[in-house]
């Protein structure tokens, strides 16, 4: 009997080296296949932090907005930046502090970035500016070969027994457009924007702005392309460049868009 | 000085006369006599031979002498050696504990508790660490093991009646080191810094703090916590409670526990004693079974049997968990406790927080300490206590079905098309759509209405499933569900999945959906 116990007991200490030793050979491949898989999960936790928080100023797709804030995904931002403005540090340390603490002043653009670091009083752990780190430099091996904005990504359609111009209506007042917050339209209580053009009688004035144009051809131009024809009459004065965002064209699904045209020709 | 030159004259003169054969091997033995302390080499070869012990017997002096040994006796009984009748629980839960010592001290070097560092620090710990990984799953098995072999010890002893005179208060230190137990497993829940350590913690914080009366209850939780809601301070008190003050309780009364059985020795078999009498220090010599060597070489085997059993259980079969760090913003949807807390969950469910949560569960632990007082029935055998028996049959079924009702399953049921989408891309762990490989997600949207004929490949299959699962459900009438796949990035896919449904009498459909990124090398396949 004890014989039997020294002899199990021999032979279970023998397993017990060999598990160790195969599981100890294995440690090298393990832990560089677990931090690749951190590393791709950072990314993926810093999309939606991205996309909660950045795309705002930064494009859905890190394009910048023109005269709000600078691309994320072009060549010059991996390559020149640091150089341009004298950072000695790496390109991770500069954008985890500048995610951390804002931008304090405007110099180029019209927006300050805000503090986003719990640290000084914004949203994020720590943990989330890095993962939001991560995505961002996630885009230096495609940047600048993003293609230029065009309708994008084409979100389903829901199927609806709205007619086009009622949704058209419901995307034009939609917090995710805004398009109410810059641009008046009389008969739409919410909609009293003083930044772009009253649109009150869109669906009339668009045939006569571009000649040769369409009114709906010039609706879906100005919105996917602001900058294409600048309107001559803004509630302030006449209308300037690079204020309109140009994303809606990715922003939007090919339905919605259609349908915006169809609400605004519908503006007599 | 002299003295010294005399020692070496001495042992020129000896080995000049026995040779130095003959030196070495009294030096040996004098070595290991010493190690020992007090068995030659002849009595080591002797006990591993299994002769029988001259007389008198040699083996007893290193119980006398050596301090390791004075903590065990020196015989048992042979009646409570068979395995069935202890099945060495206490000595499982004693090594256990010793596993969770060895490894909680390493793995004390790669962790600071602070919320900023507590969960980058498992992180790295997992892929910087060579083995880090292996001990935080050895770690966690053995201490899941560690409330299972406490558990059942109890269940043990009570069945056998063995908590009844002398024993009792080596019972009532048995229910400390459950409480300590558990304890030790809750505190240690919380330090990754995760989602679920985080949410699990705060379930159980929040009963403390329905303790009546209000005051009492806020004071405690502001104790435990170190603010009204877990935070840096509730973390680095939790740690402390780990690391320091319930080990150092757990061996205290470990060794208080132990001194008792020892003392009064392991109860025998019912059978085999007249009913009020306790023979258990009285062997007859034909019954006693020597700790050196069969004891040892019992206790010896089963060590390397559960060593073995941790380290291949961790190292090719269990993973401790890890979910994503912790957001006191998002509670995650069907959060449970720890499962050794499942029945205090289960009975959540009959009544209302400071009832079933405080003061049912004080009253179960206040009875556990208290049984050995009320139980005045002599006898251990069970055919003299159906009574005490059927009573603790009741709760242990209590025990199994309350855990089952605290389960998320008997939980609250989030809206239909949620609990859909939560089935396919939870908001931990993989599910069958991160489980993909990444070349699976060819971009474009898939509508299970009208999926292409045979759709290729495992996104087929998973989409068909979907298709099944969302059609099947009557809270979603004329359901269907929609998944869209997009290129974002590099090596980078966004997949938004979103269940549509018209409820009857309604014109517009209506919509729940969720996006998730998958990177390429996400693995989750491995994870």
């Amino acid at each position: 009997m004890k014989l039997i116990q020294i002899l199990v007991g021999t032979l279970v200490v023998i397993a017990t080296v060999a598990a160790l030793l195969i599981a100890g050979l294995g440690e090298p491949v393990r832990m560089a296949e677990t931090e690749r898989a951190q590393q791709a999960r950072s990314i993926q936790t810093g999309a939606s932090v991205y996309e909660t928080y950045c795309t705002g100023c930064h494009g859905l797709k890190g394009e910048g907005i023109p005269t709000v804030a600078p691309a994320l995904n072009s060549p010059q931002f991996f390559t020149q930046r640091l150089k341009e403005i004298g950072y000695t540090g790496s390109l991770r340390s500069f954008i985890e502090s500048t995610v951390a603490a804002g931008r304090p002043s405007n110099t180029q653009y019209s927006a300050k970035m805000p503090t986003w670091s719990q640290q000084f009083g914004g949203p994020l752990r720590p943990d989330q500016v890095r993962d939001v780190t991560s995505f961002i430099l996630n885009w230096e091996k495609t940047a600048g070969t993003q293609p230029l904005p065009t309708p994008g990504p084409t979100a389903t359609p829901l199927p609806s027994t709205a007619s086009p111009e009622e949704q058209g209506k419901a995307v034009f007042l939609a917090d995710k457009t805004a398009c109410k917050a810059c641009h008046t339209i009389d008969t739409e209580p919410s909609a009293k924007g003083l930044v772009g053009p009253n649109l009150t009688h869109i669906g009339t004035e668009a045939g006569t702005l571009v000649a040769g144009q369409s009114a709906g051809d010039y609706i879906r131009a100005s919105i996917v392309n602001p900058n294409a024809f600048i309107a001559p009459k803004c509630p302030t004065g006449p209308c300037t460049a690079n204020v309109m965002p140009p994303t809606f064209g990715q922003q939007l699904s090919q339905q919605e868009l259609d349908n915006l045209v169809a609400y605004l020709l519908s503006l007599k | 000085m002299s003295v010294y030159v005399d020692l070496v004259k001495g042992i020129v003169q000896d080995v000049r006369k026995n040779g130095v054969r003959s030196f070495v091997a009294t030096q040996a033995d004098q070595a290991i006599t010493r190690f020992t302390a007090g068995l030659s080499w002849n009595d080591v070869r002797s006990l591993l031979r299994g002769d029988p012990p001259g007389r008198p017997n040699p083996r007893l002096k290193p119980h006398t002498e050596g301090f390791w040994l004075h903590i065990k006796p020196t015989f048992y009984h042979k009646s409570v050696t068979k395995i069935g009748h202890t099945f060495r629980l206490g000595w499982l839960s004693t090594f256990l504990f010793l596993v969770e010592l060895i490894t909680g001290i390493i793995l004390m070097t790669y962790y600071a508790p602070t919320p900023e560092r507590a969960y980058a620090d498992m992180l790295r710990l997992l892929s910087n660490v060579p083995f880090g990984k292996l001990m935080r799953d050895i770690h966690r098995l053995a201490a899941e093991a560690m409330v299972i072999t406490v558990t059942l010890h109890m269940f043990r002893t009570y069945f056998t009646g063995s908590y009844k005179a002398p024993r009792q208060f080596t019972w009532f230190t048995g229910v400390i080191l459950l409480i300590v137990t558990l304890g030790l497993s809750y505190t240690g829940y919380l330090l990754p810094w995760d989602q679920l350590a985080f949410w699990a913690v705060t379930i159980g914080a929040s009963m403390v703090e329905a303790a009546p009366p209000p005051i009492v209850g806020q004071t405690l939780n502001l104790l435990l916590r170190g603010a009204p809601d877990i935070g840096a301070n509730g973390l680095l008190r939790f740690y402390l409670l780990h690391v320091i003050f319930l080990p150092v309780l757990g061996i205290v009364f470990i060794s208080v526990h132990y001194y008792k059985v020892v003392h009064h020795g392991i109860s025998l078999p019912s059978s085999e004693e007249a009913v009020g009498e306790d023979t258990a220090r009285r062997v007859p010599a034909e019954k006693r079974v020597y700790f050196l060597p069969d004891i040892l070489v019992d206790e010896l085997m089963l060590a390397a049997i559960v060593t073995f059993g941790m380290i291949a259980g961790s190292a090719f079969i269990y993973g401790a968990p890890l979910e994503s760090h912790s957001n006191p913003l998002s509670t995650p949807l069907h959060t449970v406790a720890p499962w050794y807390f499942l029945w205090i969950q289960g009975l959540l469910k009959l009544g209302d927080k400071m009832l079933m949560g405080v003061i049912v569960p004080t009253i179960v632990f206040g009875l556990l300490f208290v049984v050995p007082y009320i139980d005045f029935n002599p006898s251990r055998r069970a055919k003299d206590r159906r009574l005490a028996v059927l009573a603790g049959l009741a709760g242990a079924l209590a025990l199994v079905v309350l855990t089952f009702m605290g389960t998320a399953k008997f939980g609250v049921v989030g809206a239909p098309a949620q609990e859909v989408i939560q089935e396919v891309i939870p908001e931990e762990g993989v599910g069958v759509v991160r489980a993909l490989p990444y070349d699976e997600f060819a971009p474009g949207a898939y509508d299970t209405f009208s999926l292409p004929e045979g759709m290729p490949g495992r996104l087929g299959h998973v989409m068909e499933e979907i298709k099944k699962r969302v059609e099947r459900d009557s809270g979603l009438p004329a359901g269907h569900a929609v998944m869209v796949i997009e290129e974002w990035q590099q090596d980078l896919r966004k997949i938004t999945l979103r269940v549509l449904w018209t409820p009857s009498g309604a014109s517009q459909e209506q919509q729940f959906s969720k996006t998730i990124y998958i990177h390429h090398d996400a693995n989750y396949s491995a994870h």
